[in-house]
């Protein structure tokens, strides 16, 4: 898994999830960058994320998360 | 011995002294001395034994489990297993002594709130503080800490122990770390200190005044009880975060940082963002700890992925985030230990913000066709309206005593436009009904003045603190000076003497 | 941190403490109370041996005039506005300080409020300024004991500074009255029986604390304590009655102390007194001709205990012209 098809897959999911066809990600994108990105949403995020990758995101990670770079680290580290 | 008293600052300053005279890596053991000192004098003494039990449990729990954490299989569900019977414990002890509100009512056979031996001090805040620790070490959030009485100082550190903040494990490794005295720490954290003050005595209590000479009579009329009800709020707000400015600006002189639990939480646009400006900590607390584990739960998901099958996308994803809100909203209105906690709480924020997401595609569609500027100032201002009031309907619920009479003042509150008596010429007799004087109103005026101002201050550029310490000397302090002595002369520091009183007391 | 910093802080606390000081002796004059004895110390050397101390019904009851005209005795009344026994106590201890005094009468009414709120007893103290006699309150009032050495934390935000700040005492007059404040209506006719009616009816049990050290300090100094209760219409309720009366002379009768009560029919017929005319309109205190008789029984009785050597006539400040100033503000008084 590559960097770049990480983000490839995490655009689908952001857009499918947030329905807005226009999300382009990068390593700094915040929850103050998307609309409608709030504490709830986060965690539908997570959990389609997840489904994604087929794998569990742990809990821990997810309260720290800071920004969708901190999230492709974790993807990478975790999908093998 | 309360926060908000003259012995506390005396407390303060000795602890002060003593903690910068100590060598750094003993700092950490005179916090711990000085807040079980402060426990003994603000409580209860032996109600200690229930924080003890608390950490102790927490202790065993997460240190064990840390060993057995690297074995496969069986130690994992020994993990687990430990984990949560720590968790249960704490939330035990704390339904048990302080919960009697709640589950006197639900048990049959207590009438009411049976009389239970007295609960610790701050019990809601440290229990969800240790279980916040103990989630965080199972999470993989944070190391368990070895040294027991490290944990205790953590659970009941003296500035946060009796209104919070509810810190994290994380937040708080500062409490184990030397500090150099340094001055900007000190007048830090004493202007902070002096700015609670100003809040509870000066504005709080001031109007509590009021609110309590509405509330005290039953029968008032419709302008008395309006006073009442848009007043509330503002001693709420000045009360609790006065108290929070206090424990903060105390946490400050000793070097260190305690989170921000208000941030202009009437300056919110709705009411999703006013729980992220009101009480933050207990709010972002049952997110991370309450919510997130919840809706992360195999139950949940294959009920969130029924429910989007069966209702669509949209209705699915709502349903979903309906029942983990109102499992969260539940959870923090519980917390406040009172049945009418859950009415006045739970209920009426979950159901306004189920509400709130229904209606609100349709709500923007409809500003749009009006032609509404959503980001000029007289909408926000319409907004900050619309939360202050959402915030004084489920503020009755805390200044009553029960449900029952929060719903009486509320119907006859708001039903006084449609029966009630409308009798202006009240506002002419203030004094005598509401105990405050014409020069008390202009107090309370001018405080919620420099409240907002303060506020003003923060949202856009910075702590108002911060403006302060660049301007020249002699403006700092007689600004600091100035306020000081506001709160001397104009604090009310208990009703020992009322000047109204006096006139009567001649012979 | 730097030496510059430390001394800003020393600095900026030294001038907050003194604003604080600044605001609580502003805030002190605000409390000055109705009926205060700047005049006291103005009294010559040596001059009083008799002082009065307790609360309103005191300083209605005693004339010091009066005792001097009649019988040569000096003497100041101490009373003020709810006086409570612990500020009567600290009073005779100021007043000890300036005059050796050989009497001290005690109006029983004090011993119902073993100490009162902060507030009373401050105002009660008020004449003698925050000095070492007057921070005995700080002892009483452990919790609240900065209040007292800080006045403006009791009084906070009901003063101004006005006029009646920075005025002169509101006794005009009062190095002739010596604390003694004339009521001249009547209670009429209406309240003849005596407020004692045989029957037990305390409301509570008295707390004999600082009269007991009243006494220790009269016995360390050789001082005669007597105790009265001044004259009340019988329709007065609940502040003395038969109950109050018997743990008095219980307590002074255990103590060999003089308990004069002119509720009781006895002290009545003695000294002459008729509720009607000698209790005032208010039913509480005495009226001006009551306040004679109580003074002049009172000098008739001290005047025959042993073991006092008068000084009777010698007081400078009460000379004849003296006198007839008091007797002019008398009058005008009456005339209001």
């Amino acid at each position: 898994m590559t960097r770049e098809s990480v983000y490839e897959r995490l655009n689908n999911v952001f857009r499918d999830v947030f329905d807005d066809e226009s999300i382009e990600l990068n390593d700094e994108t915040t929850a103050d960058d998307i609309e409608d990105w709030d504490s709830f949403e986060h965690i539908n995020l997570v959990v389609a994320v997840e489904e994604e990758f087929s794998f569990k995101i742990p809990m821990g990670k997810v309260i720290t998360m800071k920004n969708v770079g901190e999230m492709v680290d974790i993807i990478l580290s975790m999908g093998k | 011995m309360s926060i908000v008293s003259f012995w506390f600052l005396v407390f303060i300053c000795a602890g002060v002294i003593l903690y910068y005279t100590l060598p750094k890596s003993w700092q950490w053991v005179g916090l711990l001395v000085m807040s079980i000192l402060f426990y003994f004098m603000a409580a209860v003494p032996y109600t200690i034994v229930y924080v003890l039990v608390s950490v102790f449990v927490a202790y065993l729990a997460t240190n064990f489990a840390f060993f057995a954490r690297f074995q496969s299989g069986r130690g994992k569900k020994i993990v687990c297993i430990l984990g949560i019977l720590a968790i249960v414990v704490n939330t035990g002890l704390w339904f048990v002594l302080k919960g009697a509100d709640i589950w006197g009512k639900l048990v049959p056979g207590f009438n009411n709130a049976p009389v239970l031996p007295v609960a610790a001090l701050g019990m809601g805040y440290y229990t969800l503080q240790i279980i916040g620790y103990i989630l965080d070490c199972f999470m993989g959030n944070a190391l368990p800490q070895k040294n027991p009485l490290k944990l205790f100082l953590f659970v009941c550190f003296f500035p946060q122990l009796i209104t919070g903040p509810i810190s994290r494990y994380g937040q708080l490794q500062g409490l184990y770390e030397g500090h150099e005295l340094s001055y900007k720490n000190i007048a830090f954290g004493a202007q902070r200190i002096l700015w609670g003050f100003f809040k509870k005595l000066v504005l709080a209590e001031r109007v509590g005044i009021a609110v309590n000479a509405v509330w005290d009579i039953q029968g008032q009329d419709a302008v008395c009880l309006w006073f009442a009800f848009l007043l509330y709020p503002i001693q709420m707000y000045a009360d609790f975060s006065g108290c929070m400015d206090i424990a903060i600006g105390t946490a400050e002189c000793f070097g260190i940082k305690l989170p921000e639990n208000f941030n202009n939480p009437f300056f919110s646009r709705t009411i999703q963002e006013f729980w992220q400006r009101w009480h933050i900590t207990l709010g972002t607390w049952a997110k991370d700890y309450v919510l997130y584990p919840l809706l992360k739960t195999e139950g949940m998901l294959r009920f969130s992925k029924a429910a989007k099958k069966r209702f669509g996308k949209r209705y699915g994803k709502f349903i979903t985030s309906a029942v983990g809100m109102l499992v969260l909203w539940l959870v923090m209105g519980i917390w406040h230990g009172g049945m009418k906690y859950i009415v006045g709480v739970s209920m009426w924020y979950w159901f306004l913000l189920m509400l709130g997401e229904l209606c609100s595609p349709g709500l923007k569609r409809l500003n749009k066709i009006l032609k509404i500027n959503e980001e000029c100032f007289s909408w926000h201002l319409f907004q900050s309206i619309r939360t202050y009031m959402i915030y004084a309907v489920g503020a009755v619920f805390f200044r009553a005593v029960n449900i029952n009479e929060a719903i009486l003042f509320l119907r006859n509150t708001i039903g006084a436009f449609f029966k009630g008596k409308w009798n202006f010429d009240i506002i002419f007799e203030l004094e005598t009904i509401m105990g405050l004087s014409g020069r008390d109103w202009i107090i309370v005026l001018l405080s919620i003045v420099m409240l907002v101002l303060v506020g003003l201050l923060r949202q856009n550029a910075d702590y108002a603190r911060c403006w302060v310490e660049k301007q020249i000397l002699p403006f700092r302090w007689g600004i600091w000076l100035g306020l000081f002595l506001f709160v001397v002369i104009y604090g009310k520091y208990g009703a020992e003497y009322n000047a109204v009183n006096f006139i009567y007391q001649a012979f | 941190m730097r030496k510059t910093d430390l001394l800003k802080m020393s600095i900026f606390i030294a001038i907050a403490l003194f604003l604080l000081i600044l605001c609580s002796q502003v805030a002190f004059l605000n409390l000055r109370g109705f009926n205060d004895h700047e005049a006291f110390y103005e009294c010559a050397e040596d001059s009083i041996d008799v002082v009065f101390i307790g609360g309103s019904m005191a300083y209605t009851a005693f004339c010091p005039a009066e005792l001097y005209d009649r019988y040569g005795i000096s003497s100041y009344n101490f009373g003020t506005s709810n006086q409570s026994m612990l500020a009567g106590y600290i009073w005779a201890q100021e007043a000890y300080e300036y005059q050796k005094y050989k009497v001290i009468v005690v109006e029983a009414m004090a011993l119902t409020m073993s100490h009162g709120e902060i507030a009373t007893d401050i105002r009660s103290l008020f004449s003698m300024g925050i000095n070492h006699n007057y921070l005995q309150l700080a002892g009483v009032y452990k919790r609240n004991s900065y209040k007292v050495v800080f006045p403006i934390f009791v009084l906070h935000d009901g003063w101004e500074i006005s006029q009646k700040t920075f005025a002169e005492t509101g006794n005009e007059g009062n190095q002739y009255l010596r604390g003694f404040v004339p009521l001249f209506s009547q209670a009429g006719e209406n309240y003849q029986e005596s407020i004692l009616r045989g029957d037990e009816n305390a409301t509570e049990y008295l707390n004999f604390t600082y009269i007991d050290r009243l006494r220790e300090y009269c016995d360390e100094n050789e001082i005669k304590l007597i105790i009265v209760k001044t004259l009340m219409a019988s329709n007065e309720v609940n502040n003395w009655n038969d109950g109050y009366h018997n743990q008095v002379q219980e307590y002074a009768t255990q103590y060999n102390i003089p308990f004069i009560d002119f509720n009781s029919v006895e002290y009545m017929k003695d000294a002459g007194m008729d509720i009607s005319v000698d209790v005032a309109a208010d039913l509480r205190h005495m009226s001006y001709s009551g306040s004679q008789k109580a003074t002049n029984y009172l000098g008739e009785y001290m005047l025959q205990m042993e073991g006092i050597q008068w000084n009777l006539y010698k007081d400078p400040r009460l000379n004849h012209e003296a006198l007839d100033k008091y007797y002019a503000i008398i009058d005008e008084i009456e005339k209001e």
